[in-house]
């Protein structure tokens, strides 16, 4: 509509007839005919409503003092507040680098997040993540445990550990997935599953830390009330020039409730090169230990009872010979239910250590290690920007929408006030 | 001290002189744009108003906001004159409002015999009849008026305040002149 108005070219007497008014108000002549037009606009200009001298002396004084809020404003003084307060600031031209200053204090932020994000200033890993897998054995299923961190691992499918900026990448089922096994196996219900863990772990050290980090291993193994199966360290000793490089196996026997954490302090004294989680659900060689326990007892009994009542002597020994059998059998079954049950609670760990001079922590720091880090910096940056764009864009966009609206609804408004305003009996 | 010039041998001590803040070009604009505009923007206010008491408050409000706003001027928008009645309008338009908020204030009363002692009969009649057409007309034209006659803007200058175009201002200002000169021609 605007548009419209504008392209569209006034009417020639119009024009004429408003260019007589500016000339009047200026005190020019004007053509003849359009001498009442004139005396029109003079009139109308001699109706000016003129400040009386108070009320000159009073806003004279007013833009003396800067024009201060009234009291009443309470926001505009607090305007008042900021603004002289920095005054200073703008009178160097400082306003002017603002831009450029909150511009720099974003990619600030920004790269800082990038630093901590990516890792680099931790050290001790050479800013190299390392993949570990945990992967629940074929024919068992994964279900939760005694302990809690194990539990918490399996029902997550990707945790990731932030201490060591570790990926844990688990193959498992889902917890809750019916087993395969029978009836009896669901009927132990799924607090009482049997799982079978174990756990592989390769650390590497630098030549210099490889005994500290051996004798470290049965440190730990002691104070989480383990044992060590079998333990090889061959090499690695710093007083002996030429020695071989340092190399330790260990197979260790943790307590299932303390492996969480024991695993945590056995990671902590190297680099972790890999570790690999493993778990077997023996539930169902559990349940038929004990089915095979109940029913060799039950059949132990009833022989003892056929014995009792046995009258001739062959028949005594026939039952008796049958009875050796199932006493064998019933050792065997007791044997079988004590061993699934250390294999629980008693988890077999691996441990290898290898003095590695690569992992030699505060080594040189080459060039390629800095265009490393860099990119990684730069990566991480992007990505730290990229994502605070996208979380502030709606954002801003809202608070844009918002302005717009309130504007609109102001001018509505004030529109309103002037076509409701007092006087208005023609139109 | 060989180097040193012999204007400032034995000068040991210098008296700074107190230091007055320099204006900056906003400020020292913004008193251009006051000196200039005071009794305009009061012409203007009072005639939107028709209330001179209310016109000074609204008047010193308005120059408060546009002191405070002084350094946002966008010259690419228009000259600093119509963003200065673009500020006095809405706080017109604003104490318009607040007005309706509170309770209907009756307008002041045009005093249509005030007339200066040494004019004839003829133009105190004329007078009459120009006040009381004024009065006739709606507010929205009283506005425009009170743009052209009271406050001197240019068309441009009233299409800017007003948000419209300049053709639209000149033929709206143009109807508004014929109305007043109908009204008055009946009077006589």
């Amino acid at each position: 509509m605007r548009l419209l108005e504008r392209e569209m070219p006034m009417d020639p007497e119009v024009e004429r007839e408003l260019e007589a008014i500016e000339r009047a108000l200026a005190g020019l002549r004007v053509d003849p005919d359009l001498d009442d037009l004139a005396e029109l606009a003079s009139e109308l200009r001699s109706e000016r409503p003129e400040p009386t001298a108070e009320a000159e002396a009073r806003l004279d004084r007013l833009a003396a003092a800067g024009f201060p809020a009234r009291s009443s404003d309470h926001l505009g003084r607090l305007r008042q507040r900021v603004s002289s307060a920095f005054r200073p600031v703008r009178e160097k031209g400082a306003r002017r680098l603002l831009p450029a200053l909150g511009v720099t204090g974003v990619f600030l932020v920004a790269i800082g997040i990038g630093v901590s994000a990516s890792g680099i200033l931790r050290g001790g890993e050479n800013g190299s993540p390392q993949t570990v897998s945990q992967q629940a054995k074929p024919g068992g299923d994964v279900q939760p445990s005694a302990d809690p961190g194990q539990a918490e691992r399996q029902a997550t499918p990707t945790v990731r550990n932030s201490s060591k900026t570790e990926r844990f990448t688990q193959h498992l089922e889902p917890a809750n997935k019916p087993s395969s096994a029978s009836g009896d196996l669901s009927a132990a219900g799924p607090n009482y599953r049997k799982i079978a863990q174990s756990v592989d772990l390769a650390l590497s050290t630098s030549p210099n830390d490889f005994r500290d980090a051996a004798d470290g291993v049965l440190d730990v193994v002691r104070a989480h009330r383990g044992f060590v199966v079998r333990s090889d360290v061959s090499g690695g000793d710093p007083g002996v020039r030429g020695a071989k490089r340092g190399r330790a196996n260990f197979t260790l026997r943790l307590p299932a409730g303390e492996l969480s954490a024991a695993m945590g302090d056995l990671s902590n004294l190297g680099h972790v090169v890999s570790r690999s989680d493993g778990a077997l659900d023996i539930t169902k060689r559990f349940v038929s230990a004990r089915k095979a326990i109940d029913a060799l007892t039950a059949a132990r009994d009833g022989l003892l009872r056929a014995l009792g009542h046995a009258v001739t002597i062959i028949e005594q020994q026939s039952i008796r010979a049958r009875l050796r059998i199932v006493q064998a059998r019933l050792a065997s079954a007791h044997h079988d239910l004590v061993t699934a049950q250390q294999r629980v609670h008693l988890v077999p760990v691996s441990v290898t250590i290898a003095a590695d001079s690569a992992a030699e922590t505060g080594g040189p720091w080459t060039i390629g290690d800095a265009f490393h880090d860099a990119g990684r910096v730069l990566t991480v940056t992007a990505g730290a920007a990229l994502v605070g764009g996208a979380a502030l864009l709606p954002f801003a966009l809202l608070v844009a929408l918002g302005a717009a609206g309130r504007r609109e609804w102001v001018r509505r408004h004030r529109n309103r006030a002037l076509e409701a305003a007092p006087g208005s009996s023609a139109s | 001290m060989k180097g040193v010039p012999a204007r400032i041998r034995g000068v040991n001590e210098t008296v700074a002189a107190v230091a007055t803040p320099i204006p900056s070009d906003a400020d020292v604009a913004f008193d251009e744009l006051y000196r200039r505009n005071r009794d305009d923007v009061h012409a203007y206010v009072a005639g939107l108003l028709r209330d001179r008491s209310t016109a000074e408050d609204v008047t010193a409000l308005a120059f408060e906001r546009a002191y405070r706003r002084r350094r946002s001027f966008n010259p690419k928008r228009g000259t600093r004159r119509a963003w200065l009645f673009g500020i006095a309008r809405n706080a017109a338009l604003d104490e318009l409002r607040r007005r309706r908020r509170q309770a209907t204030l009756a307008a002041e009363p045009a005093d249509v015999a005030a007339t200066p002692p040494d004019q004839g009969a003829d133009v105190a009649a004329r007078r009459a009849a120009l006040r009381a057409a004024l009065a006739e007309l709606a507010p929205r034209e009283r506005e425009l008026v009170a743009l052209k006659f009271f406050a001197g803007l240019t068309n441009p200058e009233i299409a800017r305040v007003i948000g419209i175009s300049e053709t639209n201002a000149g033929t709206r200002l143009h109807r508004v002149i014929q109305k007043l000169r109908r009204f008055c021609d009946e009077a006589a």
